[in-house]
């Protein structure tokens, strides 16, 4: 093996994103939260992981990626989830954007943007959802119309996250009334910074702010932004779909309760040993079910199903960390630690997020009534 | 998998009357020791077929998937552990259970042995101590599931002997059998629901388009999803190591689970049609009833991970025991 291979071993992997955490931590302190790979934005952290190569792993050589499969970018991904990383600044990029770009944009939307990405100098956010237009994505009214050099661009986007921090946002648009609502989407990338974007806060339920709503008032997007082929942007998003499911964010996001619960002593696991087994199971499986996503990325192929699957299971075992967590405590008369509450308030949002629950087991139900 | 022996299962199954198919040891059990399915992984100098472990998973997960139980896991396990040649004993069973030289002496009862009616040998493998039993009583041999009794031992009819595995091997293995027969249960319940829904009409179209009916079917198929990764992800494990058990346990566990979940529902899609004796859901059923309890339980084997869990720390539970395989 040579020594390039061996550092794209997903265990070296493992040990430099290990490392890399070990010295944040000492340096800056403490950054550990559930949720914290959507809600915990440090562009600081982005680009010393970035420094490191750790973002565009899997893509190309030539605008500064590494190559490397999806497999071994799970490495990396698990690690930062592990201790509840603030990821918030480069996820969405590292894990649809950049991968988006490679499979849909001209060489120079990849030359503009996968580097920038990479070195965390770009960040975006997700214009996907309306107000009209949530689980049924295919709804959405923001409209781009054609101009010389252009678009213009007009509409609301709701429930976007970190759109008060981001350098871009991904724009989900119609360009054209087709026969079906499917038809005549387009996708672009937008500047953030573009007159007539306006972005005003929805705080959650915690009173925190991650969720925007964007509004675009003839907002102009050049040609050049435009990703991929005019009208095709549906076909194109629904790609998106298996990167943005099938991740270990989508059975992660509690885990940091998981493991605050285990470090808690006898006293508070010994009462929940039958429920800690059953997790350890569940996660042991989810876990391998997402190299298994993985790999069929790697292969090529979209996993539609698989990565549906994940997030059910996963977004139900987020839950019952918190459920077997609850009942620890309780029955030890102790009080839960911060995190156990930080991630209560964040886990309405797991099961609606990415594809809410009930609209993934219809499209797996779907699929059982075709074959 | 091993595909050919996947078809050679159905050619196997799909000449027999269904009530050939039942739970019990029928002439089945003699077409599949001629074809020398019975001794899989046992060596040859020991009278036993070769092969290894995924080839015995596979027949297991295929029988199953088949609606067809037999208590090839458990002979091919004690022909395995012991050093003679015992394939020629009828029925030898292999268990696990700690047996001390006293209750040899003074006699015993194993609780909840598979196959216990039928079985003509019960080998005991303790962690220091294995016993042969030839004579027993099995007691509370009726239950409705059939395939767990207990048997009581009179003194002095345990002969020990020197077993070739160790204890935790064959828990692990028998975890990893069970998890696989369990999947297969899974599959063949899944297959027959799901074909069910697509047939049969009520209010003019098939019960399918209905859909709270299709969601429920969704759900069996995400069970199945899971049983399946959590199999192959425990398959990898014991093969790389014999004794490494955790990844057996959570396939017990997680396999446990989706048996309740499928059954519930599969019955419920099938509505009265699947209650009775004559349809074939009823085997899928028992097998996915039964085997959550054979020992070593669901139950336990989640126990133990949670002990681990609580124990070992979150180092040794994230690097080893939950840790993913690169290999799928």
């Amino acid at each position: 093996m040579s020594t390039t291979q061996q550092q794209d071993s997903p265990e070296s992997l493992r040990v430099v994103t290990r490392q890399f955490l070990d010295t944040w931590r000492t340096e800056h302190g403490d950054f550990t939260r559930p949720d914290n790979w959507m809600r915990g934005f440090d562009p600081d952290f982005s680009r010393g992981l970035s420094e490191l190569n750790l973002i565009g792993l899997t893509w190309p050589v030539e605008y500064g990626g590494r190559g490397l499969g999806n497999v071994a970018r799970l490495a990396v991904t698990e690690e930062l989830l592990r201790v509840g990383a603030p990821t918030g600044a480069h996820w969405i990029g590292d894990r649809q954007i950049g991968p988006s770009i490679i499979r849909h944009g001209n060489p120079t939307l990849r030359e503009q943007f996968l580097p920038a990405i990479i070195a965390g100098k770009f960040t975006f956010c997700l214009g996907m959802s309306e107000p009209e237009a949530g689980s049924d994505l295919a709804s959405v009214k923001t409209r781009a119309a054609r101009i010389s050099g252009g678009w213009i661009v007009n509409g609301r986007k709701v429930w976007t996250s970190g759109a008060h921090h981001a350098t871009h946002m991904y724009l989900l648009a119609r360009t054209a009334d087709g026969a079906r609502k499917h038809h005549g989407l387009s996708e672009f990338l937008v500047d953030m910074n573009s007159t007539g974007i306006s972005v005003s806060p929805i705080k959650d339920i915690a009173g925190e702010h991650h969720f925007n709503e964007v509004l675009l008032e003839d907002v102009f997007v050049p040609q050049a932004r435009l990703l991929g082929t005019e009208g095709e942007g549906w076909r194109q998003v629904t790609d998106q779909l298996a990167f943005e499911r099938g991740g270990p964010e989508r059975f992660m996001s509690s885990y940091p309760v998981l493991v605050e619960l285990l470090t808690a002593g006898p006293e508070v696991t010994d009462g929940v040993r039958h429920e800690l087994g059953e997790l350890t199971a569940r996660f042991s499986t989810l876990r391998q079910l997402a190299r298994r996503v993985a790999a069929a990325l790697d292969d090529g192929t979209a996993p539609a199903l698989e990565a549906a699957t994940l997030k059910l299971l996963g977004n139900t075992f987020e839950h019952d960390v918190l459920g077997v967590a609850q009942h620890a405590y309780a029955i030890a008369d102790r009080m839960p630690g911060p995190r156990y509450f930080d991630a209560l308030m964040a886990s309405p949002g797991f099961g609606i997020r990415g594809g809410a629950a009930e609209v993934l087991l219809s499209m797996i139900a779907r699929q059982e009534v075709k074959a | 998998m091993n595909d050919d022996l996947v078809a050679l299962v159905a050619d196997i199954t799909s000449s027999l009357s269904d009530d050939q198919k039942g739970m019990r040891p029928t002439p089945l059990w003699d077409t599949l020791a001629e074809l020398g399915l019975t001794t899989i992984t046992v060596p040859e100098q020991r009278g036993g077929a070769g092969g290894d472990l995924d080839d015995l998973l596979t027949v297991v997960r295929a029988l199953a998937s088949h609606g067809i139980d037999t208590p090839l896991a458990e002979v091919a396990a004690a022909c395995w552990a012991h050093p003679a040649d015992t394939t020629t004993h009828n029925m030898p069973i292999l268990v696990t259970a700690d047996i001390s030289e006293d209750q040899a002496a003074q006699g015993f009862t194993i609780p909840s042995v598979p196959w216990g009616r039928a079985a003509s040998t019960i080998l005991v493998l303790g962690h220091s101590r294995a016993w042969e039993v030839c004579d027993f009583d099995p007691v509370f041999a009726d239950t409705p599931l059939g395939v767990l009794c207990n048997l009581t031992v009179a003194g002095g009819v345990a002969k020990p002997f020197e077993p070739t595995v160790t204890r935790r091997a064959a828990e692990a293995r028998g975890a990893l059998l069970i998890a696989g027969r369990l999947t297969g249960a899974l599959e063949g319940s899944y297959r027959l629901t799901k074909g069910y829904v697509a047939q049969r009409e009520q209010f003019g179209k098939p019960l399918l388009a209905l859909p709270a009916v299709a969601a429920h079917l969704a759900r069996i198929k995400i069970s199945l999803v899971e049983s399946d990764v959590a199999l192959a992800k425990a398959a990898d494990d014991v093969r790389s190591d014999p004794e490494s058990w955790t990844a057996a346990a959570a396939a017990r566990v997680v396999t446990a689970h989706a048996a309740s979940e499928v059954t519930r529902i599969a019955h419920q899609l099938h509505g009265a049609i699947g209650t009775t004796e004559e349809y074939s859901l009823g085997r899928f059923s028992r097998i996915l009833w039964a085997w959550p309890q054979a020992p070593i339980s669901a139950a336990t084997w989640a126990d133990r991970l949670g002990v681990l869990a609580g124990t070992a720390g979150e180092a040794e539970l994230w690097g080893g025991v939950t840790s993913p395989r690169i290999i799928l």
